[in-house]
């Protein structure tokens, strides 16, 4: 919201710059983000009136005549809009317009032109704040504007414009009048005097004639406590005057025309929403009811919209004829042809219009003052001042206002001083709590150990002691109140074991040399696409996405994964191991979430060096980190060759807890990669975090260890090549003693000498035992055994060395 | 026989001169061997007299001993020539550059969290979580925001279902939290938040926040100043100073947007802190009375306050990161800056 620093001090007198105002206001909780200095562009441009308009022959060209008081000047113009008296700006031969350029007298082919008359862009107006008439071709002033004036001089162009971003709470500073009490709080603190209101008051009378002779019946009362109409004959619906167009100017309103512009400036001005309607419009009476479910109404806007009761609509006989609060009708409402006008003057409740307003989608400056709570006490005098306006500008008689009524006086609020010391730390006198009353206008009654406190009208965020508490903590301010830490008896502060878990988890994956990631948890429809992922039907959707590619829950951690691995790759960032933990989201048993592991490995672990060694990530490193993860959760689970769309067919298994997949590992299938322009082959595994902690708070015991020398002993077994590496390690510790303690394959050997579907596995064993030295003859007899066992459980032959 | 002793003698000092190890072994057998010339001396020794063995006996065992010597000694210096040899062949350029292999390092965010948490736990803070998907029941109706609030419209909500969305807050979690305990509750929660809003470099649809929350008998509005004064020393320097400015957030009355000392500047103002000096970490308040009596607590009996920071703030406040977005990037030239 912009605020006219020149209009602000036509109302309340200050000595502030505008930045001391905006801190000010910011300290008191009306946040000012800046302050927007505008100056004029322009040079020598001033009012002149069209005194003739001619054609020029054969030309798209038209010569005006125009009178700027001192002189007549002959100027050419191509503009179609003129009409013979408009007011327009003239720019003087040896004048600059706003972009800089200098208008010299020309020569339209024997035709002088005595300079050029101005477009709203000539003279850097803001289109936003202009009329659609004021916008097209030459600008007009208003016809009561003087001529021979400077531009800058009838428009009020120069001004500091205070940038105020409002919350919700301030409904009391959405009006210029509500900034104006402000700024008079902040001189009475400084001042330390009581907040004069008064000053801001229209004391101005009315001069009515005759009724309005059109009833209104409200149905609920607490929807509309307060409903004023009144009818105001013959106007005349024109242009506004120079004097409201100057101040619609400063608050930024777009004018239409001096009815509507009039309940325009009484709500940016006074805060008082107001409706005009064409009075013969009116079917007999008005009704402020909930609409009835199925009722229509074209709005202003001119869009046909559907009702509902959740609608608090203004209805005459033959149904709804504006959305209270919200929008107007358009059949009723105030045109060039309209006679006699309907001037609502209404309070209604603030929910009510929330809700009515959130229901069709739509804000005005009505539904947001009404919604955020305006002064309940206003709507008579904003009948008044505008009804005075409406006569002066439209000459248009008011008569007497048909008013209905249900407004109770507001029950003063009790303020207990103990709760004050109670809630701040800090006993406040009670002087001074007084004082800071006194400073927001606020009436007390001194009753000892407590105040009686009655708000102003339009502080609506004043309800309950709490709300006057903040109050003085804003009036004594907030940064003058001390600090304390908390003082309680000692306790061990701990996180949730499972949050523990993660952090160890998270610090394991690191200490084994990945880097943590956290990506965005959307994902994108084509994301699972180039997956594969198949389970759409469990996918949370967003209702509301911003955009496409964060519009569903991310299913997997893979989906936001790959993105990071391109764009690394692409990046130079060739080696990649990296890991992350986050939560995956499944429609199941309502909305899933659920915190997976995902560890991807891509390029090598070593750096490019001149020792050329090097160590190329692969499926059983991957996997080897995923054993160790597994061995500090105290876990083993097994690994069961599976295919995933994802995952290449012959090089991926899922991992099994009992039953239970948890997770899986293997290599990408290089399709995809290939996709997202990746070359390297990489590497992935997910398991379900919560599976890994089943079991990881089992408490590490100390197991004694061989202090006698192992014994080592290399053996060598050939198996059919499909054979799994896993049968045949578990047949030999299934012959094993006790004294087994290692068992490494060192070697895997397929091709000659070998028979073709052979494969040698050569395997190193270690034995030790707590209680002596072992020798080989201790060995000997398991080794022999084995042979048996090798031949019968694998169909093996072993090769003693 | 005293002629050739001393001619010997001679003849190995004039031999001994230059010799590789190889050729003093050689010298060791001509000189000392089984046959050597000294040996052959011994031997001659048994042809004099009784009188003369005695003398020359102890000069020949003399100069075999000056031999043994001067050939040890000899052999040691080549033994240790020769080892330096060897040495100086197995230099290497000590400035060569080391061969490293990638190590890990947690998330900035992830460290930054760890930071927090390791404050707030020393303050007695007890750690908690909640979940991402929310009911609107807590990220709004029990924080004070019926449906319809104005308030709602501050921030923009993703919706999964109707009442069902994506939480723009971590302050739902005050709810989980006095819910499930009783006063005392003393608090922190950590997590991602979500909201609708267009991206650019200070705005991202996903972010973190840190809620603080505690109630109890006699919790102040000075335990809330002290606590964020305290937390922001620790977490800046202790230089850097809090602020509080009036704000609104329904949840909390009086309710507060709290600052911290520019530390880009120091406070005298630069364009990081639009020349205010001050940067905007957060919300903060005393726990509405509504809010405590919508969970079952009497607001006449226990108090409390609240906060809510941002963790990517707090990050790159402290980091000077330029950008919310690099944090879900993921660059690991990003990612590697931060060690830990
Ligand atoms: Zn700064």
């Amino acid at each position: 919201m912009l605020v006219s620093i020149k209009l602000l001090k036509m109302i309340i007198p200050f000595n502030y710059t505008a930045e001391e105002v905006g801190n000010k206001l910011s300290m008191l909780g009306l946040e000012v983000e800046g302050i927007r200095k505008v100056k004029h562009k322009f040079e020598n441009i001033i009012t002149g009136k069209v005194l003739e308009i001619q054609d020029i022959p054969n030309t798209k060209l038209k010569k005006t005549l125009i009178d700027t008081k001192t002189e007549k000047l002959q100027i050419v113009t191509t503009a179609t809009n003129l009409k013979s008296n408009d007011v327009v700006p003239v720019a003087l031969p040896h004048s600059k317009v706003a972009n800089g350029t200098e208008i010299l007298e020309r020569d339209f082919k024997g035709m002088i032109s005595q300079g050029m008359l101005c477009s709203y862009a000539e003279i850097g107006l803001d289109p936003e704040i202009l009329s659609s008439e004021e916008k097209e071709g030459i600008f007009t002033f208003p016809l009561d504007t003087p001529i021979g004036k400077k531009v800058e001089d009838v428009l009020p162009i120069d001004d500091d414009y205070l940038e105020l971003s409002l919350l919700p709470d301030r409904a009391d500073a959405f009006y210029l009048v509500g900034l104006a009490r402000w700024i008079e709080i902040i001189k009475a603190r400084e001042e330390k005097r009581r907040a004069d209101f008064a000053q801001f008051e229209d004391h101005s009378s009315i001069n009515i004639a005759g009724e309005t002779p059109i009833p209104i019946y409200i149905e609920d009362k607490t929807l509309c406590p307060f409903y004023s109409g009144r009818l105001i004959k013959n106007v005349t619906v024109s242009k506004s005057s120079l004097s409201l167009r100057q101040k619609l100017f400063m608050l930024r309103i777009r004018p239409i025309n001096n009815v509507v512009d009039i309940t325009n400036f009484v709500l940016r001005f006074y805060g008082q929403p107001l409706h005009t309607f064409d009075a013969d419009t009116i079917q007999k009476e008005v009704i402020i009811r909930r609409a009835k479910k199925g009722e229509r109404i074209k709005t202003l806007d001119e869009v046909e919209r559907k009702l509902t009761e959740d609608n608090l609509v203004i209805a005459d006989e033959r149904g709804p004829i504006a959305i209270a609060g919200v929008m107007g009708g358009y059949e009723t409402s105030v045109t060039e042809k309209t006679k006699n006008v309907f001037l609502e003057s209404a309070y209604f409740s603030p929910h009510c219009i929330a809700k009515s307003a959130r229901s069709l989608g739509i804000v005005t400056d009505a539904s947001d003052i009404f919604e955020r709570g305006a002064d309940p006490l206003l709507p008579p005098k904003g009948s008044i001042i505008a009804s005075n306006l409406i006569s002066k500008e439209a000459k248009g008689i008011p008569a007497k206002e048909n008013v209905v009524s249900f407004i109770t006086p507001a029950e003063p609020v009790n303020l207990r001083l103990s709760r004050v010391e109670k809630i701040l730390g800090e006993r406040i006198d009670k002087e001074y709590v007084k004082k800071y009353f006194d400073f927001e206008g606020f009436d007390y009654k001194d009753k000892g150990e407590q105040l009686e406190v009655i708000a102003p009208s339009f502080r609506r965020d004043i309800e309950k002691e709490i709300d006057l508490i903040e109050e003085i903590v804003r009036m004594k301010g907030y940064n003058e109140f001390g600090e304390a830490l908390i003082v309680d008896k000692l306790k061990a502060a701990k996180r949730t074991d499972y949050e523990d878990f993660i952090w160890k988890l998270k610090d394991k994956l690191v200490k084994i040399g990945l880097d943590e990631v956290q990506t965005v948890s959307l994902t994108s429809e084509s994301l699972l696409n180039l997956i594969g992922y198949n389970e759409k039907d469990s996918v949370i959707k967003l209702l509301n996405p911003l955009s496409s590619d964060m519009s569903l829950m991310r299913p997997l951690l893979l989906s936001t994964l790959l993105p990071i691995l391109e764009r690394n790759k692409k990046m130079g960032n060739t080696d990649i191991a990296m890991f992350e933990i986050g939560k995956v989201f499944k429609k199941e048993e309502g909305f899933k979430e659920t915190d997976e592991l995902g560890i991807l490995l891509s390029g090598k672990r070593t750096e490019k060096n001149y020792l050329k060694v090097e160590f190329a990530y692969s499926f059983p490193y991957l996997k080897g980190i995923f054993e160790d993860i597994f061995s500090f959760c105290n876990i083993a689970p097994r690994y069961v060759p599976e295919q995933l769309t994802w995952m290449h067919p012959y090089q991926s298994a899922g991992i099994y807890l009992d039953k239970e997949r948890i997770g899986y590992i293997g290599r990408i299938n290089d399709d995809i990669l290939e996709k997202i322009g990746v070359i390297d082959k990489v590497f992935y595994g997910a398991v379900n975090v919560e599976k890994l902690m089943q079991h990881c708070n089992e408490k590490i015991q100390f197991k004694p260890f061989s202090l006698y020398p192992p014994v080592k002993r290399d053996i060598a077994i050939v198996v059919d090549e499909d054979t799994p590496e896993e049968d045949v390690r578990k047949a030999i510790i299934s012959a094993a003693p006790p004294e087994l303690k290692k068992i490494v394959l060192f070697d895997l050997y397929k091709g000659t000498p070998l028979p073709p579907n052979k494969k040698n596995l050569a395997y190193s064993l270690e034995f030790s035992s707590v209680h002596k030295t072992l020798k080989g003859e201790d060995i000997n007899k398991f080794i022999d055994q084995l042979e048996k066992v090798i031949k019968e459980k694998v169909n093996g032959k072993l090769r003693k060395e | 026989m005293k002629d050739k002793i001393e001619q010997i003698k001679m003849e190995f000092e004039e031999k001994i001169k230059g010799k590789s190890l190889k050729e003093i072994k050689e010298l060791e057998t001509y000189f000392i061997g089984r046959k050597g010339k000294v040996t052959e001396l011994f031997k001659m020794l048994k042809t004099l007299p009784k009188m003369q063995r005695r003398e020359f006996g102890a000069e020949i065992n003399e100069l075999k001993q000056f031999i043994e010597k001067n050939i040890s000694e000899q052999v040691a210096t080549l033994e240790r020539k020769e080892k330096i040899r060897k040495l100086k062949e197995e230099s290497i350029d000590v400035t060569l550059p080391g061969i490293k292999l990638h190590t890990g390092n947690l998330h900035i965010l992830s460290q930054t969290i760890l930071e927090v948490e390791k404050i707030f736990l020393s303050m007695g803070f007890d750690v908690m979580v909640g979940p991402e998907i929310e009911k609107d029941y807590y990220n709004f109706e029990a924080l004070n925001i019926p449906e319809f609030h104005p308030a709602r419209d501050m921030q923009d909500t993703f919706y999964l279902a109707k009442k069902i969305l994506l939480r723009t807050q971590t302050s739902p979690i005050q709810i989980h939290a006095m819910e499930k305990y009783k006063p005392p509750i003393r608090i922190i929660a950590v997590g991602r938040c979500y909201r609708r809003d267009a991206v650019d470099s200070s705005h991202f649809p996903i972010f973190h926040q840190v809620e603080g929350l505690v109630v109890d008998r006699k919790v102040t509005f000075a335990n809330l100043k002290g606590t964020l004064a305290e937390f922001t020393r620790e977490m800046f320097g202790k230089d850097v100073k809090v602020r509080f400015t009036p704000s609104y957030f329904p949840f909390v009355e009086p309710g507060a947007e709290t600052s911290i000392t520019c530390v880009l500047c120091g406070g005298k103002g630069c364009p990081v802190c639009k020349y205010t000096g001050w940067l905007e970490m957060g919300g903060s308040g005393m726990v509405h009375p509504n809010v405590l009596r919508g969970v079952g607590i009497d607001p006449e009996v226990y108090q409390g306050f609240a906060f809510g920071w941002g963790i990517e703030r707090i990050a790159m406040i402290k980091y000077r990161i330029p950008d919310i977005r690099m944090f879900y990037q993921n660059d690991l030239r990003f990612l590697k800056q931060f060690k830990g």
